[in-house]
């Protein structure tokens, strides 16, 4: 809960850009299902299904800012995606956390850094990989989404199946892997340069 | 074992969960690897170009120190010589009056004025300057057949509008290029021929010896010494030209140069 911050401090210089936006916005969700679910003990899926549409949102327009994409393609995925979200979210009711929809993302999540990753790859400007924001935003999400794709796909037969082992699982893998990822966002702002293609989102 | 393991679908998912795992440290761990290999091989690629570009600056003056030598050691071998003899004859015929060594003055003088204008032609050809390219290459042509050695044929169309240094460069491209079949080639006839398409004027030299491909030529220039081939390097990268070599057939050895031209 609190590894959100660690970006959030280091990249405090950056607080203009969208990365450092992104992590606000996950801090702040994350501080608010928190006390949803332990303090006020009411429904917490309502917000997590929010979050997951919000964090989508953000993560397409931080890939548009370095990934050379069609417009069209942007568009249709960002639109499509979030259309197909919402219905499935409404269809199955926004009381129930809509863990195809979190699949999902993170297969785009998949999908967008290994694009990016191979952007830089064919890119004659990156010479040292570490010292470029990007990168090391591609790595966190690809980490995060290929870790956490198959737990949010097969959540309700792990719960069916075990349920104490979905919690172990939850608690010694999304968690390890949620701060891994802040902490790659912490890397990625400390590389941040005013000027040229250093420049987080 | 195995199978109670792989029956079980949350040992499935969890399997799977570190496959792909697996699969995205690979992928993060290739995309390093691979950088720091192109990385490896663009500092390869530059260190060469500078090494390239060390020798041809090399080259270049090595050839003018070797040029500034020639005409030295020629004024003063042969014009030096020259102009002494006369100084001595002029000198004997103050006292004695004889006609005859006037005569011979006259004639060392004739000598060295001939041998002057020699070295200034080697050094910026006349015809080239005052009759242009078609004209000096001709000449090139005519002056290798006089040798008697071997003969050398000349097609030349009409020529664009050349500047001064294309011109120039263009010629002393030829004549470096006569001068290498001639030393190296064992050829018998050579022919040169020009032709222009669109905006690309070409001059085209094939003998029947022994002569140069693109690949032995780009070896040859990563050499050391080829003073005359780093020249022409040098010269093509001047006019924006470009240079091939290539082999016909067995006994037939083509060099192309094609530069741009405005119309």
């Amino acid at each position: 809960m609190l590894s959100p911050l660690i970006p959030l401090l280091t990249g405090y210089r950056n607080r203009r850009s969208l990365l450092w936006l992104y992590c606000f916005v996950g801090f702040v969700f994350e501080w608010f299902i928190s006390l949803a679910r332990r303090g006020l003990h009411i429904n917490y899926f309502l917000p997590s299904n929010i979050y997951l549409l919000t964090e989508f949102v953000l993560v397409c327009f931080l890939f548009r800012s370095r990934l050379i994409m069609n417009r069209y393609a942007f568009w249709t995925l960002l639109f499509g995606l979030s259309a197909l979200f919402i219905v499935h979210t409404v269809a199955k009711g926004p009381q129930e956390f809509n863990t195809s929809g979190a699949a999902l993302f993170s297969l785009s999540y998949i999908v967008l850094s290994i694009a990016g990753l191979a952007q830089i790859l064919q890119s004659k400007e990156v010479l040292f990989l570490d010292k470029y924001w990007f990168f090391w935003l591609c790595i966190a999400f690809l980490i995060y989404a290929s870790g956490n794709i198959l737990l949010f796909l097969f959540r309700l037969v792990m719960i069916k199946a075990d349920f104490q082992l979905y919690r172990i699982l939850w608690f010694y893998l999304y968690c390890p892997l949620n701060i891994a990822k802040n902490l790659f966002f912490a890397i990625a702002l400390s590389r941040y340069a005013a000027n040229g293609i250093r420049q987080p989102g | 074992m195995l199978r109670t393991v792989l029956d079980n679908p949350v040992n499935l998912i969890i399997l799977g969960i570190v496959a792909m795992l697996a699969l995205a440290m690979g992928i993060v761990f290739f995309v390093v690897l691979y950088q720091r290999r192109m990385l490896r091989h663009q500092m390869e690629l530059k260190l060469l170009n500078e090494q390239k570009q060390k020798e041809l600056l090399q080259a270049s003056i090595q050839s003018e120190e070797e040029e500034r030598m020639r005409i030295a050691s020629e004024l003063h071998d042969d014009v030096g010589a020259t102009l002494s003899s006369i100084r001595l004859f002029l000198h004997s015929a103050s006292k004695g009056k004889d006609p005859q060594l006037i005569d011979q003055s006259r004639a060392l003088l004739d000598e060295s004025i001939q041998k002057v204008r020699s070295i200034s032609h080697k050094l910026q050809p006349s015809t080239l300057h005052r009759l242009g390219l078609k004209v000096s290459l001709e000449a090139l042509a005519d002056m290798v057949t006089k040798t008697g050695m071997l003969h050398m044929s000349c097609k030349m169309g009409k020529l664009p509008e050349l500047d001064e240094t294309t011109a120039l460069a263009l010629y002393r491209i030829v004549q470096e290029l006569l001068n290498n079949i001639i030393k190296h080639s064992n050829a018998t006839d050579i022919h040169l021929e020009s032709t222009r398409d669109g905006n690309v004027f070409c001059i085209a030299l094939s003998h029947n010896g022994q002569g140069l491909t693109d690949e032995s030529f780009s070896e040859l220039i990563y050499k050391k010494g080829a003073i005359g081939l780093k020249n022409i390097v040098n010269r093509i990268e001047v006019i924006n030209a470009v240079i091939r070599f290539r082999k016909v057939s067995d006994n037939l050895f083509e060099t192309v140069i094609s530069v741009p031209v405005n119309n």
